[in-house]
Parts: C-alpha cells; sequence; structure tokens
C-alpha cells in the first residue's frame, strides 16, 4: 500500500513539475525580448534612449524572413530610428485573420496591422479597434506625398480616416498569344472578338503544334477572368466580379442589372459552344493556366505579365519549347467599346491601420510615424525597395541599378514596404528588361469598380449571390441552360437574396464619397 | 425480519438499505481512490484547456464585438439570428445533403479498406513484403491536401493527367474527373482511401497483436481453415475496436472535410461538393463573421452529440461502446 | 504442417494484393520525389510528369537548407514530439485506466465529459485567453500543453485497456497488488502494441501541427517545421499583385514536403515491429 501511495504521488509531481517548467520557461523567454515582453534596458549606449519596440502584422504570402541576424532591412531600420521591430507576418490572409482576431480579442493589439482588405477594416474600426488618425493626418506629411490623397479616401469609415492604403499595385492582365503559332497558321494577331474566336478555332483545330494530334486548345486562363476582354468589349465587367459596382449614364449600377450583360454572355458562350476553351477554365488554380501555357497546351491565355515575359517564366517556356513565343495581345474591340477587363479602383495592396491603445502612448505613436514617413521617403523607400545602397544596388543619377548581391538577398524586404512603393519606376527597374511591356498593359483601358469601396450590408449574403449568378452562367455557357434564363437574374436575385439592400448601399456609398450625384 | 410485516418495519428496512447502498458507494470509491486520483490530472485538464473556454459558445447568439470581447458583446437580435442566415440560405438543403452523403460515402467505403488491408497484413507470411509494404502504404497520410491535389491533377486531369492521355491514346473519350458532378465525390472519396488506408490499418494491426494466440492454435487443432481463423477469430478480436472508431466517425458525419474540398473544388462541382464548411467560410470567416461560423458549428456539435448518443446505444449490442 | 492448395492459392493472393497497394502509394510518392530532384523546366518539359529523373540536382535541398531557419525549426519539432508525445502518454495512460474499468463509479459522467469535448468547443478566442493566463504565450509549450490530452486517442487507449481480459484484474487482487502495481506491472507491459500506436499517433500530431504556433509564437524562433513548410506550399493565386515576389518553384515546394515528411515516416518502422500476431499474451500465458 505504501508503494503505490509513492508511485502515485510520483506521477502527480511529474504532472506538475511539467506544468511548472511550463511556467518557467515562459519567463526565460520573456526576459529574452519577445515582443510581448516588457520593456527592459539594453546595452545601448547610455546616452540613447532604450529602443522602442514596435510590433508590425500583415500578411506575408509564405516569403520566407530571415532571423533578425540577417535581417538588414530591420537593423538598417532598427539603427536609423531607434527601434526594435518585429514582424510577424503569417502566411495567408486565413492566418492572419485567425491571429489578429484572437490578439485583438485577447487585448494584445499589435502596434502597426497592414489590413488585407476592406472588409476587416470595416469589422475593426466599426468596434473600435484601431486609432482614427484623421487628427493625426498632418504628421504623417511623407506617407502624403507617397501614396496620394485618394489613398487616404480608401481608409475612411463612418468619416473618419482609419487606415491608410498602400500605393496601387498595377493592373497588368492582357490576353498573350503564341506568336509562332499564328506564324505558322498564317493569322494574325486578333483585334476583334470574331477575330479571336477564328484565331482560338484554328488553334483547337488545325494542329498548330504539328504533332499530328488534335491536343490543343484555344484559350485558358483563371475562370471568367480569361474573357474580361470579351466582356469589355460590351462595355461590362467580367463575371469574376459577379456583382461588380460601377458608373454607367452616371448613375451607379452592379453588373447583374447592366443589359449588356446578357450579350456579353453570349458572345462568350459562342466560344464555349466552338470547343475551344480550355475544359478546366473553371477549374484552374494558381499557375495551372500559365503552366499549360508553358506546356504548349494552349494558345492564348489571359494572364499577368510575369507569366511567360518575367525571366523566370520566360526561362520556363523556352526550356519548354525553344521555338515557343509570347506576345501581347492589345485588348480587342467589340461592338460597346474596348476594354481589357474590370479594375476595382478602391481595392488596395494592404491598409495600413494603427492600434487604438497607442492612444495614450505619444513616443510610441511618434516613433511610427517616424517609421512610416521614412520608409515613404526617397531615401527609406530605397532601402525597403532595393535594400543597402551600394551593396545590394548602385545609383546612376537617378537610376538603381540592383547588384547581383540585392538579387539574391533582397527576395524578402517587399514586406518592410509598409507604404507601398512608386509600382512603375520600381518594376522598370527590377526587371528592366520587361518595361515596356508592363507600361503598355498597365495603360490598357479598364473599367473601374468601385466594390472596394463598398461595405457589405449584413443582411445581404454575398457569397450565395456570387454563387447563384456564377451557377447560373456556367450552365448557359455550357447550355444547359438557355441564355433567355438570364432574363429573370434581377429578379431572382431580389426575391431570393435581398439583393436591393447591396444596391441601395452601393449608390449610397458611391454618392457620399462624391463618385456620383 | 422477514415475518414481520408493519409498514414501521418496511421503511426501517428501506432506511437501512439506503444507508447500506450509500455506506457501499462510499466504500467503493474509497477502495478505488487510486483510480480516482489517476483520473484527477486528466480532469484538471480538461476542465483547464476544454471546459473554462466553453463559454465562447455564447458568441452563436451574440454580435460578436471583437474589442469588447465575449462577455460584452451585445446579443443578437432576434436570439437565433445567425441560425436564421444559416437555415434561410437558398444552399441550405443543398450544403446539409452535400455534407452528409460526402461522410456518409467515406463511412461506407472508407471503414473496409483499411480492415482489409490490415487482415491481409497479419496473414501475410513473407515478414519482409509485410514490413515494407507496411510503411509504404502509410506514407500517403503524410502529404497535404495540397500535395495530393497536385497529384491528383497530374493523374487524372482533362488537359495533361496520365490517365486521360491513355484513354484518348486507346481511343477512348477523355473523363473530366475534376470539373464533372458525375464523378467530383468519387474522387474525394478515393482520394481519402488513397491517403487513409494505410494509416487507417495501423490502428486495427495493433488490436490483432492482443489477440490470443491460444485460440489460433485451437482452431487449428480442429482443422479450421484461415478464412475460419480470420472470420471466427481475427475480426471478432477486432470488433469492439471496428464499433468503436465507426461511433466516432459516425459523431463527426457533419463534419466533412474542409481542408479536402477546399483545396480541391471548384465553382463547377459546387453542386456536389460544395459543404456546411465550406460555406461558412465563404460567406462566413472572409468576413470576419464569427458569431455565424459559431452558430453554424453549435449546430452541427449538437447533431453529432445526437448521433454519438444514439450510436453509442446501438453499439452496446455488438460491444465497444464507449460507455 | 502442409499446406492445402487453397492456402497457397490464398497466400499469392494475399502478395499480389499487397503489391498493388504498394505501387499506388508509391508511384505519387515517387513522383513528389523526382519533381524535387529535378530542374523545374525539365519538369515542364514533359508535361509536368517525371517518375524517373533524368537529370538530377540537389538545388532544391541546397536552397531548403541554405540558412538556419529550417534546422533550427526542425529541432523546435522534434523537442515538440518527443517531449509532447511523453507528457501525451502519462496523461493518456493515466486517464484511460480507471475509464476502462467497467465498475468504477461515475464513468460514464466521466466518459460522457470527455465525449463532449470532442464535438463541442469554446472556438479560438477562449482557448487563446487560457493559453495566455497559464503563461503559455511564446513559449514551446503552447504547442504542448493546450493538446496534452487528445480525447480520440484517449478513447482508443480505453478501449484497448478494455478488451484485456478481466481476470487480469482479479489475478491482481488475490495478489494483494494496488491498481497503481497493476497498471505498471500487468497492464502495461501487455500492452506494447497499442501504446506504441496511440504513441504514434501523438506523435504524427505533433509533427504535423502549425496551428497552435501561428496563433501562440511569435518569436520566430521557436516556429516549428511544419509552419516554414506550409508557408511554402501556399496556393500563390492571389500573389499577382506582388508581381516582384519570387514564388516558390515546384521543385522546392517537394524539396521541403520530403524533407518535413521523411523523419516522422522513419518512425513507423519502430512501431509495427511490435505488431506480431499475438505475440504478447501468448507470451505471458506461456
Amino acid at each position: 500500500m505504501k508503494k503505490q501511495k509513492w508511485t502515485l504521488s510520483a506521477l502527480v509531481s511529474i504532472l506538475s513539475l511539467s506544468l511548472v517548467l511550463g511556467g518557467c520557461a515562459q519567463n526565460e523567454s520573456n526576459n529574452e525580448g519577445t515582443p510581448t515582453a516588457s520593456q527592459e534596458p539594453t546595452k545601448t549606449s547610455e546616452a540613447q534612449a532604450a529602443p522602442t519596440k514596435l510590433e508590425i502584422t500583415k500578411v506575408g504570402w509564405g516569403t520566407k524572413l530571415p532571423d533578425a541576424g540577417n535581417d538588414f532591412i530591420k537593423q538598417a531600420l532598427d539603427e536609423k530610428l531607434n527601434v526594435d521591430i518585429t514582424l510577424t507576418s503569417p502566411a495567408s490572409p486565413d492566418d492572419f485573420k485567425s491571429l489578429l482576431n484572437t490578439r485583438i480579442a485577447a487585448g494584445d493589439y499589435p502596434d502597426i496591422m497592414e489590413l488585407d482588405s476592406r472588409a476587416t477594416l470595416q469589422m475593426l474600426a466599426e468596434k473600435g479597434a484601431l486609432l482614427d488618425l484623421t487628427p493625426y493626418l498632418d504628421r504623417l506629411g511623407e506617407v502624403k506625398t507617397m501614396v496620394g490623397d485618394d489613398s487616404f479616401k480608401k481608409g475612411v469609415f463612418d468619416g473618419k480616416t482609419y487606415a491608410i492604403a498602400k500605393t496601387q499595385a498595377l493592373m497588368t492582365t492582357s490576353y498573350y498569344i503564341r506568336k509562332d503559332w499564328l506564324e505558322k497558321l498564317k493569322l494574325e494577331v486578333p483585334t476583334t472578338t470574331e477575330e479571336l474566336l477564328k484565331v482560338a478555332k484554328a488553334f483547337t483545330e488545325e494542329d498548330p503544334d504539328g504533332n499530328g494530334k488534335k491536343d490543343t486548345f484555344g484559350i485558358s486562363g483563371l475562370g471568367w477572368q480569361a474573357f474580361a476582354p470579351v466582356f469589355g468589349s460590351l462595355g461590362v465587367p467580367s463575371l469574376d466580379m459577379a456583382t461588380g459596382v460601377y458608373i454607367k449614364d452616371g448613375k451607379s449600377i452592379t453588373s447583374p442589372q447592366d443589359p449588356n450583360m446578357k450579350a456579353a454572355l453570349a458572345e462568350v458562350k459562342k466560344f464555349f459552344d466552338a470547343g475551344v476553351v480550355d475544359p478546366e477554365i473553371f477549374s484552374n488554380k494558381g499557375t495551372a493556366a500559365s503552366d499549360k501555357g508553358i506546356k504548349g497546351q494552349v494558345g492564348i491565355v489571359f494572364i499577368d505579365w510575369g507569366a511567360f515575359i518575367r525571366k523566370e517564366g520566360a526561362e520556363n517556356v523556352k526550356a519548354a519549347n525553344p521555338n515557343a513565343e509570347w506576345i501581347m495581345v492589345p485588348t480587342i474591340k467589340g461592338p460597346a467599346g474596348q476594354i481589357e477587363g474590370p479594375y476595382d479602383v478602391g481595392s488596395t495592396s494592404g491598409l495600413i491601420a494603427l492600434s487604438r491603445t497607442l492612444e495614450k502612448d505619444e513616443e510610441k505613436l511618434q516613433k511610427i510615424f517616424d517609421l512610416l514617413n521614412y520608409v515613404s521617403s526617397p531615401e527609406g523607400s530605397q532601402l525597403v525597395q532595393y535594400g543597402i545602397k551600394d551593396k545590394h544596388f548602385t545609383t546612376e543619377g537617378s537610376k538603381v541599378k540592383i547588384s547581383e548581391l540585392g538579387a539574391a538577398e533582397a527576395g524578402y524586404i517587399w514586406l518592410y514596404q509598409l507604404t507601398g512603393r512608386p509600382e512603375s519606376e520600381y518594376l522598370a527597374t527590377k526587371f528592366d528588361y520587361a518595361a515596356p511591356i508592363i507600361d503598355q498593359a498597365s495603360k490598357l483601358s479598364r473599367l473601374n469598380l468601385y466594390n472596394g469601396f463598398i461595405d457589405l450590408p449584413s443582411d445581404f449574403n454575398a457569397a450565395d449571390a456570387y454563387r447563384y449568378i456564377g451557377d447560373l452562367s456556367m450552365e448557359i455557357v455550357y447550355g444547359k441552360k438557355s441564355i433567355d434564363s438570364f432574363d429573370s437574374l434581377a429578379g431572382d436575385l431580389n426575391s431570393k437574396f435581398n439583393y436591393q439592400v447591396f444596391m441601395d448601399q452601393a449608390s449610397k456609398q458611391m454618392k457620399e464619397l462624391g463618385f456620383i450625384q | 425480519m422477514s415475518n414481520v410485516s408493519s409498514q414501521e418495519q418496511v421503511s426501517n428496512l428501506k432506511g437501512t438499505i439506503t444507508f447500506e447502498r450509500r455506506f457501499r458507494f462510499w466504500k467503493d470509491i474509497w477502495r478505488s481512490r487510486a483510480l480516482y486520483l489517476m483520473l484527477l490530472p486528466g480532469l484538471i485538464w480538461y476542465v483547464i484547456y476544454k471546459y473554462l473556454p466553453m463559454y465562447g459558445l455564447i458568441i452563436a447568439f451574440k454580435d460578436y464585438d471583437i474589442v469588447g470581447g465575449l462577455w460584452n458583446s451585445p446579443w443578437s437580435d432576434p436570439w437565433n439570428k445567425y441560425f436564421l442566415q444559416f437555415f434561410n440560405s437558398p444552399y441550405f438543403t443543398e450544403i446539409l445533403g452535400n455534407t452528409l452523403l460526402i461522410s456518409i460515402y467515406k463511412l461506407i467505403f472508407g471503414t473496409l479498406p483499411p480492415i482489409f488491408l490490415a487482415i491481409l497484413f497479419n496473414e501475410c507470411r513473407s515478414r519482409w513484403l509485410k514490413k515494407w509494404v507496411q510503411t509504404i502504404s502509410y506514407m500517403p497520410h503524410f502529404l497535404s491536401w495540397v500535395i495530393i491535389y497536385g497529384i491528383v491533377i497530374a493523374l487524372l486531369s482533362e488537359t495533361s493527367g496520365i490517365v486521360n492521355h491513355l484513354l484518348v491514346n486507346s481511343g477512348f473519350k477523355s473523363i473530366p474527373f475534376i470539373t464533372s458532378t458525375d464523378w467530383f465525390r468519387s474522387l474525394l472519396v478515393g482520394s481519402d482511401i488513397w491517403q487513409n488506408i494505410g494509416w487507417g490499418a495501423i490502428i486495427y494491426m495493433a488490436a490483432m497483436a492482443s489477440i490470443d494466440n491460444t485460440l489460433y492454435e485451437a482452431c487449428r487443432v480442429d482443422g479450421g481453415g484461415r478464412l475460419r481463423m480470420i472470420w471466427h477469430i481475427t475480426l471478432p478480436g477486432i470488433q469492439t475496436t471496428i464499433v468503436l472508431l465507426l461511433i466516432l466517425k459516425i459523431g463527426h458525419i457533419m463534419e466533412g472535410s474542409f481542408d479536402q474540398i477546399y483545396i480541391m473544388y471548384n465553382t463547377q462541382v459546387y453542386k456536389v461538393a460544395d459543404i456546411i464548411d465550406t460555406w461558412v467560410y465563404r460567406t462566413g470567416l472572409q468576413q470576419m463573421n464569427f458569431s455565424l461560423a459559431s452558430a453554424v458549428g453549435l449546430f452541427k456539435s449538437l447533431i453529432g452529440m445526437i448521433l454519438i448518443l444514439i450510436a453509442n446505444r446501438v453499439a452496446k449490442i455488438w460491444g465497444g461502446s464507449i460507455w | 504442417m502442409v499446406r492445402g492448395r487453397s492456402d497457397r492459392i490464398f497466400d499469392i493472393f494475399i502478395y499480389v494484393v499487397l503489391v498493388l497497394v504498394a505501387i499506388s502509394a508509391i508511384l505519387p510518392l515517387l513522383y513528389v520525389l523526382s519533381i524535387s530532384l529535378t530542374p523545374y523546366s525539365e519538369v515542364l518539359k514533359n508535361g509536368g510528369f517525371i517518375l524517373f529523373p533524368k537529370s538530377i540536382t540537389f538545388d532544391a535541398y541546397k536552397e531548403l537548407f541554405a540558412d538556419s531557419v529550417i534546422p533550427k525549426a526542425f529541432w523546435v519539432t522534434v523537442f515538440v514530439t518527443v517531449v509532447g508525445s511523453f507528457i501525451n502518454m502519462v496523461l493518456t495512460i493515466l486517464m484511460a485506466y480507471p475509464l476502462s474499468r467497467r465498475k468504477l463509479r461515475g464513468r460514464t459522467f466521466f466518459l460522457m465529459i470527455v465525449v463532449f469535448t470532442m464535438l463541442f468547443s469554446g472556438g479560438l478566442i477562449p482557448t487563446y485567453l487560457v493559453v495566455r493566463d497559464t503563461g503559455l504565450m511564446n513559449t514551446v509549450w503552447s504547442m504542448i500543453v493546450p493538446s496534452a490530452i487528445w480525447t480520440f486517442n484517449l478513447l482508443i487507449m480505453k478501449s484497448f485497456f478494455e478488451s484485456l481480459p478481466e481476470e487480469l484484474h482479479d489475478s491482481a487482487r488475490i495478489d494483494g497488488a494496488g491498481e497503481t502495481t497493476a497498471l505498471i506491472k500487468l497492464v502495461l507491459p501487455l500492452s506494447i502494441p497499442s501504446i506504441m500506436t496511440v504513441s504514434l499517433f501523438y506523435m504524427v500530431g505533433h509533427w504535423n501541427d502549425f496551428f497552435s504556433a501561428v496563433l501562440y509564437i511569435t518569436n520566430k524562433e521557436l516556429y516549428p517545421l511544419q509552419v516554414i513548410v506550409r508557408n511554402l506550399l501556399l496556393e500563390s493565386s492571389n500573389l499577382s499583385q506582388q508581381t516582384d515576389v519570387t514564388l516558390p518553384t515546384v521543385t522546392l515546394q517537394m524539396a521541403a514536403v520530403i524533407s518535413a515528411s521523411l523523419p516522422i515516416i522513419l518512425v513507423y518502422p519502430f512501431v509495427q515491429k511490435h505488431f506480431t500476431k499475438g505475440m504478447l499474451i501468448g507470451a505471458i500465458k506461456g
């Protein structure tokens, strides 16, 4: 019996020991300086105050951040501004939201948050988690110069500025076509919808790769987006923006209401009827579409410039087939316009917001403004775009040249581009060989959408409505339903999905923001 | 005592019995105090890490306020607002049906293969083959769905998959495995079986390892063949494990498997593949609507709990019930 | 012993099926391995499908192990897996054993409590608060303590203990052994296969866990392997905005998958040694 008790107490004490150990280990690591730990004086020179700890949270998209010892941007910023930056960058927007949600609910606010979408901003601002930046805007001079007035507008919620939108990325998607295939079949680059269909047919049926098999397709891309210029030729946004909000005849309109939508869908259906579309167009994910282009299975792909033109992509194209050559197709013409695709002017590459807990910490707030202004200033901006001067890049006059080391080491530093970057200049420097194409692609005419400004009403389920529109349209192009069934769409949306609420919200906010009268 | 029959004495007797019962109850507990002490650390853990956070369930009935936290969030109006949002979706019946169907298919077609494989391992006379095949068949479990989807595309894609390549070259029509509503569920179930057959067999192998060897000896003496031994000894030996796993699977029938479907589905197969969790993800989580996610979760849990209670009751007939 | 003809046929049947299972499992894995060893351009030239690489390059692996991030993460994962599984097993066995005793008063109640948590959970936020308030934030223990018991594994363990013959406990009682002695001296030695199995489940679970690290760890020194591998595997479709982000190539992704799963796969042969038919009870009774 005695023995039994002894064993038992041993087991219990092992357990409690492990719990205690847990506690101890926690204390130790706190002392080593985690972001939540209290500020302890470090071994900096006595004259200088202890560096202010700042935590930045943003979606990292899987970019591998080096450890603090090798993170030259962190070191440079820390030294310059006497701060101690910790960057927490969960890989996906989902991870980011889980993290943000738990941290804020628990009161552990990160200092600087780069929000991924307007919806996140809406939720946080509504509940008062964010610092109202309105009184501080004049202290963000450099930032304003960098991002422009419109970017401040995107962060407005309920009349107050809660966030600063980063500079917008360029929209560069367009059709790319196999030039060598065109030459082989003696065809010209298509300029109208009819010609596009003709070329796509030829690519499907006339064996452009000359292997004697009918194993190629005309058009590929990621879903409806692949037909953006066809939709655009009738003046409507493609269906991947199923509830796109835009201005027509001075009024706000959403895509299901536009009478041209049906005509556009009928035009797209012609491609499906002709059998020239990649059968997996709606299931292509990630790089599936461009991979098919590289493998020589398809001759026209609607995609970003990077896929075939960027060095890595171009190398893959040549490796798979040395004769292959991809060129950009200028926007095709149609009965009602010449538009490459929709472009959400309200969307952002990220919204920089600050924790409301900073309100009382004037000193820390100043450090944050210093940081934001610095990365927006010419000097700081160069640092976060290209790395350390004369190490990762050199300058000749105003032209920047990236060194080999810069190309090798600076893959992660975009994470520190908190307020964005001068986009065209940056791309032209980084991808000098592709500058003309990027320039051309970014100047194609696009249809401005305003969805990024519109807050979704809580009694409207956008996901269900999207699905309804998508399902119906897909059934139409695949011939399972007649094109006339599209007529009832607007009515169905109202009766089943409460769509009116969304339309009202859209026109209300469009008016408030001064986009329409 | 038995020949006295006045009421008083009966009640006295009852009192004695209750007292004795009570006494025996405490005596039993005292006698098994070692067992209760063993239970204690685990119970404390359950209370701290599972039951303390349980108050989070109320968020299903509240308009969640991220800053105010759970307690300060206002009650939603009406109280079942988020449940209604789910029930009133035009897709409610469809996603519920898909969730149940996919789970049931997996239950029906996914339960037997690992058992079958475990029996074959058990009967395999070549130790060398057994060892290697076991290790190999367990490896797919370590591939995430992203990778498996990559493999599926490489094999089954209509345009570039090996299988369709072979089909077309031998004069058949290609099959749209990934985009066809006819094939998609089979694809889900098939890839699930492929991923888990070796992994699932492990637990049955462990169960078989504890079957008393003398039973086999006795059967052999009786001249029983191997099939008979499998039927009369091996299968009954792992019966409780099979039943236990079935009960647990039935309890999770509403879960679907979000990771797999989210990575593999596409807009063309929503009709057959959209399950509760993918719907919640598209509707709620992308807009940070945690109350909706929580309400739907609570609904799923309730159904799951009821199913477990029923399954457990039924399982008592065969043994292997949880309690 | 003379083997009958049907016996032979049965053996052949087993061999054929097992070989088929092995092939169906290994071909896709071979594909993953081959891609990790082939330059990406080569992969594309072959239409994206390669089983036996023509030219082998270890570039992807070199890139993966170029800095200290992955080796560091590897040791974090090993620590969490080993220490975590040990704590898991101690707690699980301590709890499963009493719950396996049918005579235990309140057994149904305790089991209900346990099963309830399989279906109902308070969600991320309250759990986060408890983890924080018990002082685990930003420590390796945040990946261990909140998952100290997995109810599924507990029920499996309990079920295995139940399947031991009831006479075992009677004989223990006659010998005057207490419950603790019975557990350690009699029950545990007889339960080696199930203990190995449940340990394996725990180890694999810890090895593959990334979510607790995403939530509870901000100190990058403490990131486990799976967080880093997962980052490499993310679907890249949303990246079109960041045109200058260099995407991990498929080759690198596959190399990461291989490096991250090989160590844990190698654990299995040590477990399966213990799955010999009827070995234990026979040995003890004999």
